[in-house]
């Protein structure tokens, strides 16, 4: 394949990278003193947990649906993984296990509602985002507490050589995600059922099943994400994960993978979380008021999107 | 009717029980609210309930239309929280200010929504993400409005819309306004569009019928309500707050879709919606007649829009069955 | 000079020429037929006067002046109406709301006058003789083809001076396709134009005056229908001799009972089929359109949940998915390759190993090896014509997307291979190579159920045909009975009494 014929192919994708680096060089050029090693590692771990929610959020758009429940499976795993620890490292080695599978119980709470009821995932997972809200609220009376285990604390925080800890474990993760959704089988699958149910049950695919799993995997990374993020903050806070929810959308949005299923890469999405934090990066930097920070962010999103998403439709 | 075929109430009931879901569900909650305390389920507190709702009722038949066209409005929330900052902040205690400042606000939401559904057919992009940033916008614009919450909004404004005629809320009278303006529409070449448009995009099309002017048209509307809303909203809350609308967005299509309003587009209608909003703005009191804690309250709601779509995606699939067969 | 004159149409689609210096000549109070294979361009011949194609050049002359036809509401102002191939019944409106979608009557008020509305329909619905139809229903509770009579009645209500009826029989019930030759009938007593495609000669000689046949996107003939002479009709469409075109049939049937289908119910569409499939022979399926045909194969293949027994190589199986019917070995090139068997946007080599993901796979990704060995050996073998594998199935002609969907079966390896209408919408010359591939299916021991909506091809490539009526197997011809008379015969009902036709339906 020639040059020319790699960039239109991969135009969103690289799009998306451009506007990133724009962003990048926005800051360094606007405030000289801000790209320095600190603040570039604070991007980067915002950029992980944002990164972590959106592969699921990339998989359940990939089938033509959508996870607005990341939040509240967010938020419960983080005060999950408070409460079984009790802030204790020892315990680390069941509690996680556990917190990740009731992230992927949840997700087969959403995946069962929308592949076999056929209720429309925007609607199922709206519901079952304040579900869990109110299961987490209620539960605990309306004050879950709980602090997370040292290790975790450290781990979340700290880094290996001037890299962040958390960057590696979402590049590590990503590396398999990436081999999940591009190389194997199943991700065909996913992509195959985007694109179109009727060909994909006339292939022999189990539409249901793999349907319902992109929501476990989506679950699965909420809570992945939450108990990373546990050790990230000194105190957990209900509404936590609120952020993520429309964030995680944008990013994969913005990744040029399309909002109707079936098409986009995953490295597009990775481009998308860049593209957000070097935003909110830029408009703090620049010492934006609020206001004009969400005027700015909706403009860009816009755009963004717009220009990523060009390629598609040309086909 | 005319066809000479007697009404059938079993047949009736067969072919609409998914579409009396929600009715059944707001009879049967203020069936137990009454038998639970029924010193509480006075004339007022209907009034009171009615005005706190009024809000929601307006945002919702909004976005119904939307729905309807198959598509989503995120930016309703947006459109709230500009058009309440802007309202409460900006309002001086002559009718022909609030009056002008009603207009400029009513503008805002019209164009924000026509600009929506524009944009939306003209680059086929998702209706979700273009309102989501354009929501975005919204809220940045009601922040540059009003920095915190607040405002002083005019006594006679507040009076004026929460006036009560004997027992009979100002509200209520335009909820039954709007339904019966409702069923005009839906007998219009406009309502009609909209259902076609929603119902197969392409068919419409072949028929002649515009979907760049529909959508511009239902997202337009979408806007204009969201601005009452925020309008009333003003009124109902003495108050105004640039963050107010956020949680009308999710609550909105809820209600819309408890109502029985497809996702799906070209099914349902607003009667159905205000009976929606009705319902997911009395379940907290509900919660608190049945002493249970209110900290259960979005749960309840929850499994409620699940339960009321379920109902109807079992229907439908029902029907798929039925129509394949004959 | 005739009332409407197409002159030296030409119209392509990117390289290919789809039809090419087209005249079509008709007069008023004329029924005229269209007559021509799949892809012979008669649809699009249509769409250009119905203004859905712009041509690329010719002249359209109506009653003797030059029309501009650029659009479909150019059509429509010069009294042309069109009832559309692909439904355009809008499910959520009513039946009457459909029939006059944009022009409902309206009050001072701008509300809409129902009762007018009422009126108007009742008024049509008399006009047409229609009685079976509520007009106040929900156009999505109708039948397919109470679906299709609103699609007539609402090009109807326009009041065109020219009727464009596209395939509009397929989707009707016996006794209306009856009623909708009456209609153009009518319509052509009335003075006006009534142009006709369908794919059913009987249908065509019964109904229609003038014939315009037409091949390979070419004028190829005029003729009376009045007059037909059918093998005149058919070398015409076909433009050669019948040898050559269908294979040498050679038996390659052996005794062994490999599929047995028993009772075999769903709905109200499959009434118990009963069927028996041998190795190495062609099983062909014939019928009307909508008696079951369509929902067998689907059956076969998992699609739908049936009653009734499957029995393969003697062992009673269970096919409740496409997945439990592909690892009994049954394998389904389905009926619409653009909906149900490609992914278009994705390449061949996608969409061949789409089903076969897991077989050529290292435990946790593709072995680009294998896949791409896999899809090379697929496309030599059905001589897929493209630039290389990664080649969009949406830049394919017709013909070689069908390959492509074959190819994606071929290498499901299977032993049963069920076959719905494999030859729609392809040229002739891979028509060709497609019997040819059926017969060496075949030959190599494979049962095929060939399912066709074609007679010739059920009479030239099958060794039996099973000819089915109202869900069930009405008869089972073989050998002498195997005529394109008895499918007939057969297909509208009639018991076919031949010793020779082995079963009945009971």
């Amino acid at each position: 394949m020639n040059a020319r014929a790699m960039f239109k192919k991969n135009f969103s994708v690289i799009m998306t990278f451009l506007i990133a680096i724009a962003l990048f060089a926005v800051i360094s050029v606007m405030r000289p003193g801000y790209a320095n090693v600190n603040n570039i590692r604070v991007l980067c771990i915002t950029a992980s947990f944002l990164g972590l929610t959106a592969m699921g959020q990339m998989a359940a758009i990939l089938t033509g649906g959508m996870d607005l429940s990341i939040p509240w499976m967010f938020t419960i795993a983080a005060f999950l993984t408070a409460s079984l620890t009790k802030g204790e490292d020892g315990r680390l080695f069941y509690a996680i296990p556990v917190v990740l599978l009731v992230g992927v119980l949840m997700g087969a709470f959403n995946g069962f509602g929308i592949a076999y009821v056929g209720i429309a995932p925007v609607i199922m997972t709206m519901a079952s985002n304040i579900i869990f809200q109110g299961l987490l609220v209620g539960l605990t009376g309306g004050t879950p507490g709980g602090t997370a285990p040292k290790a975790l604390k450290s781990f979340a925080n700290g880094s290996v050589g001037p890299v962040s800890a958390a960057l590696i474990f979402w590049i590590i993760v990503s590396a398999v995600f990436y081999i999940l959704i591009a190389r194997s089988p199943y991700g065909r699958k996913l992509y195959a059922i985007g694109n179109s149910d009727t060909v994909a049950i006339f292939s022999g695919i189990n539409v249901k099943l793999t349907r319902a799993s992109a929501y476990m995997i989506c679950g699965f990374f909420a809570a992945l994400a939450g108990i990373l993020y546990s050790g990230r903050v000194s105190q957990l806070y209900l509404g936590m994960g609120d952020p993520y929810q429309m964030d995680s959308v944008s990013a994969v949005a913005i990744g040029g993978v399309s909002l109707l299923g079936g098409s986009g890469s995953y490295i597009g999405v990775i481009g998308g979380v860049f593209v957000l934090v070097m935003l909110n990066g830029v408009l703090t930097a620049l010492g934006f008021e609020q206001s004009v920070q969400k005027i700015v962010f909706g403009v860009v999103l816009f755009l963004a999107v717009l220009l990523s998403s060009r390629r598609q439709k040309s086909r | 009717m005319k066809t000479g075929k007697r009404f059938n109430l079993k047949d009736f009931l067969k072919e609409n029980w998914i579409a009396l879901i929600p009715y059944v569900m707001f009879v049967i909650m203020f069936a137990v609210m009454g038998v639970l305390n029924s010193s509480t389920l006075t004339l007022r507190y209907i009034a009171n309930k009615m005005d706190a709702a009024f809000s929601l009722i307006l945002c919702a038949a909004g976005q119904t239309l939307v729905l309807l066209t198959g598509g989503f409005d995120l930016s309703v929330g947006g459109v709230i929280c500009m058009t309440n900052s802007l309202s409460a902040s900006r309002m001086q205690d002559n009718l022909g200010s609030m009056l002008l400042w009603a207009l400029i606000c009513l503008m805002i939401g019209l164009g924000i929504g026509i600009f929506n559904g524009y944009v939306i057919e003209k680059t086929k992009l998702q209706p979700f993400i273009v309102t989501l940033a354009v929501q975005y916008i919204c809220y940045g614009a009601a922040l540059l409005i009003l920095k915190v919450d607040g405002g002083l909004v005019p006594a006679s404004y507040i009076s004026g819309l929460l006036h009560r005629f004997g027992p009979i809320p100002l509200s209520m009278i335009l909820t039954v306004v709007l339904i019966l303006a409702w069923l005009f529409f839906k007998n219009t070449k406009p309502g009609f569009s909209i259902y076609a448009v929603g119902s197969n995009e392409n068919a419409a099309r072949l028929n002649g019928i515009s979907i760049l002017r529909t959508k511009m048209l239902a997202y337009g509307l979408s806007g204009a309500f969201a601005a009452l809303a925020g309008l009333f909203r003003t009124a109902q809350v003495a108050s105004g707050s640039p963050t107010a609308g956020a949680d009308f967005v999710m609550i909105s299509i809820s209600s819309a879709v408890i109502g029985g309003t497809a996702l799906t587009g070209g099914s349902g209608g607003m009667i159905g919606t205000v009976v929606g909003a009705l319902v997911l703005r009395t379940i907290s009191d509900l919660l608190v007649f049945m002493k249970v804690s209110s900290y259960w309250s979005s749960l309840v709601q929850g499994v409620l829009l699940i339960l009321a779509v379920a109902a109807s995606a079992y229907g439908s699939m029902l029907k798929r069955r039925g129509g394949a067969a004959s | 000079m005739a009332d409407l004159e197409m002159n030296q149409i030409t119209k392509s689609f990117g390289e290919v020429t789809v039809l090419k210096d087209v005249t079509l000549h008709c007069n008023r109070g004329e029924v005229h037929a269209l007559l021509g294979e799949n892809g012979a361009g008669k649809s699009t011949l249509l769409k250009v006067l119905s203004g859905a194609h712009l041509p690329d050049a010719g002249e359209i002359k109506l009653f003797g002046k030059k029309a501009e036809i650029r659009n479909p509401n150019d059509a429509m102002r010069y009294g042309i109406g069109t009832v559309y191939q692909e439904l355009s019944v809008i499910p959520e409106l009513t039946v009457s709301e459909n029939i006059f979608v944009g022009r409902i009557p309206k009050r001072k008020t701008g509300m809409f006058d129902r009762k007018k509305l009422e009126e108007d329909t009742r008024k049509l619905f008399e006009e047409y003789g229609i009685d079976d139809i509520d007009p106040n229903a929900k156009a999505r509770s109708l039948s397919l083809s109470q679906k299709q009579i609103v699609e007539i009645l609402k090009t109807l209500a326009k009041n065109p001076e020219i009727i464009i009826l596209d395939e509009a029989t397929s989707a009707l019930t016996d006794d209306r396709v009856v009623w909708l030759l009456g209609v153009a009938r009518k319509l052509a007593d009335q003075g006006r134009i009534v142009l006709f495609i369908s794919h059913r000669m009987a249908e065509i000689q019964y109904g229609c005056d003038m014939i315009t046949i037409l091949r390979n996107g070419e004028n190829s003939g005029e003729v009376s229908a009045k007059e037909i002479d059918m093998d005149d009709v058919i070398s015409k469409m076909l433009g050669r001799k019948m040898a050559g075109y269908f294979p040498e049939i050679t038996s390659y049937k052996t005794d062994d009972l490999v599929m047995q289908v028993r009772n075999l119910t769903y709905l109200h569409v499959l009434n118990g089929v009963d069927l028996d499939v041998y190795r190495g022979e062609v099983l062909g399926i014939g019928g009307l359109a909508g008696q079951g045909q369509a929902e067998l194969l689907q059956a076969l293949y998992g699609v739908l949940k049936t009653k009734g027994e499957v029995r393969l190589k003697g062992k009673s199986i269970r096919l409740h998915s496409v997945k439990s019917a592909i690892r009994n070995g049954i394998a389904l090139i389905p009926e619409e390759r653009a909906i149900q068997g490609l992914i278009l946007r994705d390449s061949i080599r996608y969409n061949i190993s789409l089903p076969i993901l897991n077989k050529i796979s290292n435990p946790m990704w593709v072995s680009q090896k294998k896949e791409y060995a896999v899809v090379d050996k697929y496309m030599k073998e059905l001589q897929i014509k493209a630039d290389s594998r990664e080649m969009a199935a949406i830049n394919l002609s017709g013909g070689n997307q069908q390959k492509v969907v074959m190819a994606k079966i071929l290498a499901m390896e299977p032993e049963v291979f069920l076959m719905h209408d494999i030859t729609r919408g392809v040229d002739i010359g891979t028509k060709k190579e497609m019997f040819h591939m059926v017969r060496e299916f075949a030959k190599e021991g494979h049962p095929v159920i060939f399912f066709s909506t074609d007679v010739e091809e059920l009479v030239n490539v099958c060794d039996r045909v099973a000819v089915m009526y109202d869900g069930k197997i009405q008869a089972d011809l073989q050998d002498q009975a195997l005529t394109r008379e008895n499918i007939i015969k057969a297909a509208i009902g009639n018991s076919v009494d031949d010793e020779t036709a082995v079963k009945e339906g009971a």
